[in-house]
């Protein structure tokens, strides 16, 4: 307790990140109230608003050209990227702490495995990966969020690796092996948690990425299919040079979210790092 | 009865070549050595000498390539970890670097009981007041035990490391150049909190350090070692006012003197650099003053010098007592 608060007043001198944590708070508020505040269903037309309508007091943010309110979509849209985000964090984040613990602190023969498949998934064109993962499985949320998720945690693995074969070699790891400490100890209490803030720095951008790349697969159609709403699937709509320059409504929206969201995100991200570094205590 | 002994211990490094034809370095290269018990042990040599090494192989971090080391009478080199987990409590090292020896993110409290715990040398609801009886032992203050390592001064980062050897009741402390990286005044307070602790709680303790006037200080035995070898073993005093090997000389004489004029004999100056081994023959051959043809085929064992004592040298060449040596038997 007494560290969550330090940590937070270290956190509070990046006014910026303090700002950006607000504006996220905020987001994720709405994303998550998305039922009580849409004034429109997300998936339902309003047979007035067909064609794409400017917006206007019934549509705060105009309606697409099947006539949906866009800013119920935008609503509910956030509520499915961030939840793709988080979720395809937490699977990447998680399976690649594991794999790096186990590559830095075993060595041998287990690291020269794992470090080959981590350079095998990490050597392959990205994108091309996920499309084709997304053509082999039936496109859909969860299809988009395993991808995400599975694509995701070599850099974490990488990282994660590195950090435990350098704190190996560190005299307070050395002095726990004099001290006859089990290798449960060290790994569990002395490894991890010195990897846990770049880690947690390193998931904040696997975050941004994850919105980014769903954002970028619905947009190609491989993602979230419609007529679900996500901010890719939302900017989707808007693929022709007429609708980019004369119905605006159709996707400043949805992009404006995403690049706020990945801004914050990232620079929440850094300040993290910053704050959770206890020799960064003084002023 | 023995503490510690060390029968030809090595360690042999690769340090490049190619597949077919690797270049080793031996670090340490075939030590022995016998520490009683309760004695202060002292070890000097020069940066790169191997007598970090030779601690670090004492404390089984690492795995000697040959040689054996002994406990108490109990081997202990060729032990799984498994059991030597066990036996570990009773040897105990101290790093040089304090700053990196105690985890940044852990409070002084937990960083000397959780050692303790593990070995149930404590509960935890007695575990404050050990920690604190254990600062105090060390000169520390009780209220720092809610600090973090990076809150401490050099001084105060090398007391909490031996205090949290010293509640494991360890009776063999292992100091790797404790004072090396710390200020002057320092240096001179932990050396004497070491010489207190020493004899208040009966401890072996072997003490590493490239500074002589340091290692002399503390110890009551030392040895001298060169290119992973010991080259002068005998008692400290012994060993400073009438060196044997014409390296412990050298080492003697490079140590600056208040009053120049006072220098007793001339300088023994060595020439070249550390890290030239010859061929064959004595470690010392291309920088010693003193080296003729018969160095080159001396195999550079150690020898009972005149005047016992229990006083080696490696040196073939009896330093003559008007050299400032003490002559070979």
């Amino acid at each position: 307790m007494r560290n969550v608060i330090t940590v937070w007043k270290r956190f509070c001198r990046h006014r910026l990140a303090v700002v950006c944590l607000f504006v996220l708070t905020a987001l994720i508020l709405l994303a998550l109230l998305a039922p009580a505040i849409a004034p429109w269903e997300p998936t339902k037309a309003d047979l007035k608003g067909i064609g794409g309508k400017p917006p206007s007091e019934t549509h705060l943010l105009g309606t697409d050209k099947s006539g949906r309110d866009v800013f119920s979509r935008v609503l509910y849209g956030m509520r499915i990227s961030l939840m793709v985000g988080a979720v395809a964090t937490v699977i990447s984040t998680a399976i690649g702490v594991a794999l790096g613990l186990a590559a830095g602190y075993f060595g041998g023969w287990i690291d020269r495995v794992i470090s080959a498949v981590t350079d095998m998934v990490m050597s392959f064109p990205y994108i091309l990966l996920v499309l084709v993962a997304a053509a082999i499985f039936e496109p859909g949320l969860w299809t988009i969020i395993v991808i995400l998720g599975f694509v995701n945690w070599p850099g974490v693995c990488r990282l994660v690796r590195g950090n435990v074969l350098s704190l190996r070699e560190t005299n307070f790891v050395r002095s726990d092996v004099t001290a006859g400490m089990p290798g449960r100890y060290i790994l569990f209490s002395e490894i991890l948690p010195n990897t846990i803030a770049p880690v947690l720095v390193y998931a904040t951008s696997v975050f941004a990425l994850s919105i980014l790349d769903e954002a970028a697969l619905s947009f190609l159609g491989q993602g979230v299919q419609p007529p679900t709403a996500s901010l890719g699937n939302l900017l989707n709509a808007a693929q022709s040079l007429t609708l980019l320059t004369e119905k605006p409504w159709l996707w400043v929206p949805a992009g404006t979210v995403v690049i706020v969201l990945v801004v914050c995100i990232n620079l929440v991200g850094d300040a993290l790092r910053d704050a959770m570094d206890p020799r960064n205590n003084d002023k | 009865m023995n503490m510690l002994e060390i029968r030809g211990l090595r360690k042999r490094y690769r340090t490049g070549g190619t597949l077919l034809h690797p270049v080793y370095l031996d670090a340490v290269d075939g030590v022995d050595l016998t520490v009683r018990e309760g004695e202060f042990f002292g070890v000097v040599g020069e940066s790169g000498c191997g007598k970090s090494t030779l601690a670090r192989l004492i404390m089984g971090i690492e795995a000697p390539t040959a040689g054996e080391v002994w406990l108490k009478g109990q081997r202990i080199d060729s032990l799984p970890e498994r059991q030597r987990r066990r036996l570990r409590p009773k040897f105990q090292m101290v790093f040089q670097d304090s700053g990196s020896s105690l985890n940044p993110r852990k409070r002084v409290i937990d960083l000397i009981a959780e050692p303790m715990l593990y070995h149930r040398m404590t509960t935890r609801r007695e575990a404050k007041s050990r920690v604190a009886e254990l600062l105090a032992l060390v000169g520390l203050p009780e209220d720092m035990m809610d600090r973090y390592p990076h809150e401490l001064s050099g001084g105060q980062r090398q007391r909490v490391c031996l205090a949290r050897a010293l509640g494991l009741k360890p009776e063999l402390l292992v100091l790797d150049e404790p004072v090396s990286a710390l200020d002057v005044s320092v240096q001179a307070q932990i050396l004497n909190l070491l010489r207190d602790l020493q004899a208040q709680l009966k401890l072996t303790c072997i003490f590493i350090g490239h500074g002589l006037a340091a290692v002399r200080y503390v110890s009551q035995r030392m040895g001298v070692m060169y290119m992973g070898r010991m080259v002068e073993i005998g008692d400290a005093q012994t060993l400073f006012r009438t060196p044997a090997h014409p390296y412990t000389r050298a080492l003697v004489d490079a140590a600056p003197v208040m009053d120049a004029q006072k220098r007793e004999a001339p300088r023994t100056a060595l020439s070249g650099e550390l890290g030239r081994r010859p061929e064959s023959g004595c470690p010392l051959l291309l920088r010693c003053p003193y080296a003729e043809a018969a160095c080159a085929r001396e195999d550079g064992a150690l020898q009972p010098v005149q005047g016992g004592g229990g006083h080696l040298s490696a040196c073939m060449r009896a330093m003559t007592p008007d050299e400032g040596g003490a002559a070979r038997a």
